[in-house]
């Protein structure tokens, strides 16, 4: 009775060594992959956005493309600060010690996307700030074989994640 | 047992296998990683120096002039190491030792270029002679001595292409230097041995008539009124009527009844004839008569002119442009981005960066203590689409070591602000409301109304003087607010994205005329250092 026991738990064992430990490793070095495609593309992303100082609905497809391509889905933010500088020359002829004036007002991810899916440009210029963010929205492999031991719980919870920002050097035409 | 035995085994196995497995992967992350994160740093460097150079050029009365414009150029490359540094500081890169990874900065200005690489400094030629030797005394005090290597601005390099043959006329011998708009420069000599030296703008349906009238795709352009700007002149803000001549601004002084210029704040006085160009502003009829002139010339004396009359030994590889290059009966014109005059344009300024740079990158291998290859990168057509656009810097950086791989990137960032190029939306467009309130447009905002005048965007740049307790303050040659429909956002632009301005214009008067009149106006008053040649002798 006991050696059937030991021989069940001893198959069990197994299983959990032959399969389930090499799946844990390899979905987590897909994860590591994944992360690294998508902060790369965030980082390609953005450099193009400050360089040429538009954003295309093109360039945007591709981007979505290549960070939906590791199989995971995920929420993309774009923020663009854009600068106003008419603040600052409503203080006619002032002393040197006022800087800072200029304001930024931000647009956000859905204003943009409304412009861009009407297949237009969104065009900004020199001086604004552009930022992405990209986390998965999805449970990875790698985090629903963890699952079997321990349970991540909550509304942010996310393996994947990148984010690229900085200051547009071009104006886009 | 067995099945124990067995397992002990598989983990013996298995582990060493997936730790080596994830220690290769991490090291690939990381690679491409920093690959990315350089990229970065290299735009904010490269962005720095043009930042640096765009504030300095704009700040000073005298950015035209050669001396002026190197000092900036040095400014800028001090800033792009420093900036550098500061981004590398982590990893404990000195200024000494980024400037062994970055093999040439490239600056692109209007009618040139200059490369910022290192060099070696020689007192003689390689054999001296006796006298040689002796005409330079021993330097044991001198600042550089000889055979060392430094870091520096190459000699300024023209876009220009040298061409001869003979037509008609006779035979031509010239040197075109080309510029980042239509402006040409043409030297050298026509019909049989007649030197030359012609400028220009290249356009196309001019037409001026015998009683001085001047017309520009039918539109007519007048003299204009005074234009008024303000000014600090010994510490006191003044508002004056102006014109700008060979990149001089000449105000009238309406106090002392005087024509001055203005250099660092202080007032010059100048010839009395200026005033009445000042009054009656002829600098828009002036530039269409210019470019009148040079096409009457060119159609004369090189009016077949095409890539069979370079005079180059690999002219078949660079230059492929069939017919004739000045084709003025172009459908769309001679300024169209199609047209044969353009397309050769941009090979002859793609060839001239390219042919220098690679030999620059490739004489760098001799001066760099880093033991890599540096090769320059083929740029794609986006990054010359960028460099053709308006003055840029081209930076280059190679050699660092990023995990796996060896480091290999440049970055290409442009200057939308300089007082050396008017490209065709540096144009803004003045519309006044019933308050008295200015606002600047974009020519390319839909539905515009109550135009004014075409103002020069630099204008409206924040400028800064001293005033007579020697602080420092601010002020705007012009004053308006910036539109927040096309300048601030451009959420109505008119213009189609395959239209051209002159295509978008071609039914809206009186916004045609303003902005040609404008155009006009501002590109003849440039700065363009000119040959007289004196043919009397």
């Amino acid at each position: 009775m006991s050696d059937t026991l030991i021989t069940v738990i001893a198959i069990g064992l197994a299983a959990i060594l032959m399969f389930v430990f090499p799946l844990m490793t390899m979905s987590d070095r897909t994860d590591d992959v994944s992360q690294l495609t998508v902060e790369t593309a965030t980082t390609e992303f953005v450099d193009e956005i400050r360089t040429t100082g538009k954003i295309t609905p093109d360039k945007y497809s591709k981007f979505i493309e290549n960070i939906g391509s590791t199989g995971n889905t995920y929420n993309v933010e774009m923020e663009v600060k854009v600068l106003d500088e008419n603040p600052g020359k409503k203080t006619t002829q002032t002393t040197k010690d006022t800087i800072g004036e200029n304001v930024y007002y931000s647009v956000y991810t859905s204003q943009i996307e409304e412009k861009l899916y009407n297949d237009e440009t969104y065009k900004l210029k020199e001086g604004d700030i552009v930022s992405v963010s990209v986390k998965n929205t999805n449970q990875t492999l790698a985090q629903q074989l963890k699952n079997f031991f321990y349970t991540v719980v909550g509304n942010d919870t996310y393996t994947i994640a990148a984010s690229h920002g900085g200051i547009v050097t071009a104006t886009g035409k | 047992m067995k099945i124990q035995s067995l397992a002990v085994m598989f983990i013996i196995l298995i582990l060493p296998i997936s730790l080596v497995l994830a220690s290769y992967t991490q090291n690939r992350v990381e690679t491409l990683s920093l690959q990315s994160r350089y990229d970065s740093k290299l735009n904010d460097a490269t962005y720095d120096a043009l930042k640096a150079y765009q504030i300095n050029s704009l700040n000073s009365d005298t950015s035209d002039l050669t001396n002026s414009r190197m000092r900036n150029i040095k400014a800028s490359v001090n800033t792009f190491f420093n900036t550098m540094s500061t981004n590398f500081s982590t990893l404990g890169y000195t200024k000494e030792t980024i400037q062994n990874y970055v093999p040439a900065l490239v600056f692109t200005m209007y009618d040139g270029y200059y490369i910022y690489s290192p060099y070696t400094n020689y007192w003689y030629d390689e054999n001296p002679t006796e006298e040689e030797r002796a005409s330079i005394p021993e330097q044991n005090s001198g600042t550089y001595s000889n055979g060392q290597k430094l870091y520096g601005l190459k000699p300024y390099v023209y876009y220009s292409c040298r061409y001869t043959g003979s037509n008609s006329k006779g035979s031509y011998d010239v040197v075109i230097t080309y510029s980042l708009d239509n402006y040409i420069q043409i030297q050298g000599t026509v019909n049989g041995g007649e030197v030359v030296s012609k400028y220009g703008y290249l356009l196309s349906g001019v037409k001026v008539t015998d009683d001085d009238k001047v017309y520009y795709k039918g539109i007519e352009i007048n003299s204009e009124a005074p234009l008024t700007e303000t000014i600090f002149i010994d510490g006191e803000e003044r508002e004056l009527q102006y014109i700008k001549k060979n990149g001089t601004k000449y105000y009238y002084d309406d106090r002392n009844n005087r024509v001055i210029s203005v250099l660092n704040g202080k007032a010059s006085t100048q010839s009395q004839d200026i005033l009445g160009e000042i009054k009656n502003n002829n600098n828009a009829k002036n530039y269409y008569k210019e470019a009148y002139d040079l096409q009457q010339f060119i159609k004369k004396y090189l009016g077949d002119l095409g890539t069979g009359n370079i005079k180059d030994d690999d002219k078949n590889l660079y230059y492929q442009v069939s017919g004739k290059i000045f084709d003025f009966d172009n459908s769309k014109g001679i300024e169209s981005e199609t047209s044969n005059f353009n397309t050769h344009r941009i090979e002859v300024i793609k060839h001239a960066i390219e042919k220098n740079l690679s030999i620059a990158i490739e004489n760098f291998n001799k001066y760099s203590g880093v033991t890599t290859d540096f090769k320059m990168p083929k740029l794609k057509d986006t990054d010359w689409d960028k460099i053709m656009d308006n003055i840029s810097i081209i930076s280059f950086l190679q050699g660092i070591n990023i995990g796996g791989k060896v480091y290999n990137g440049y970055s290409i960032i442009t200057n939308n602000k300089n007082e050396d190029i008017v490209m065709e939306d540096s144009i803004y467009i003045k519309t006044t409301d019933d308050n008295g309130n200015s606002t600047f447009h974009r020519v390319t905002e839909s539905s515009l109304s109550n135009t004014q005048i075409g103002v020069y965007n630099i204008n409206l740049e924040r400028r800064s003087a001293e005033d007579t307790n020697g602080n420092a303050k601010y002020y705007f040659p012009v004053y308006g607010t910036l539109s927040y429909d096309s300048i601030v956002t451009q959420n109505s632009i008119g213009i189609k994205s395959n239209q051209t301005i002159a295509e978008y214009l071609s039914n809206k008067q009186p916004l045609a005329k303003i902005y040609y009149t404008a155009l006009g106006r501002e590109r003849y008053g440039l700065y363009r250092p000119k040959v007289e040649i004196d043919n009397t002798q």
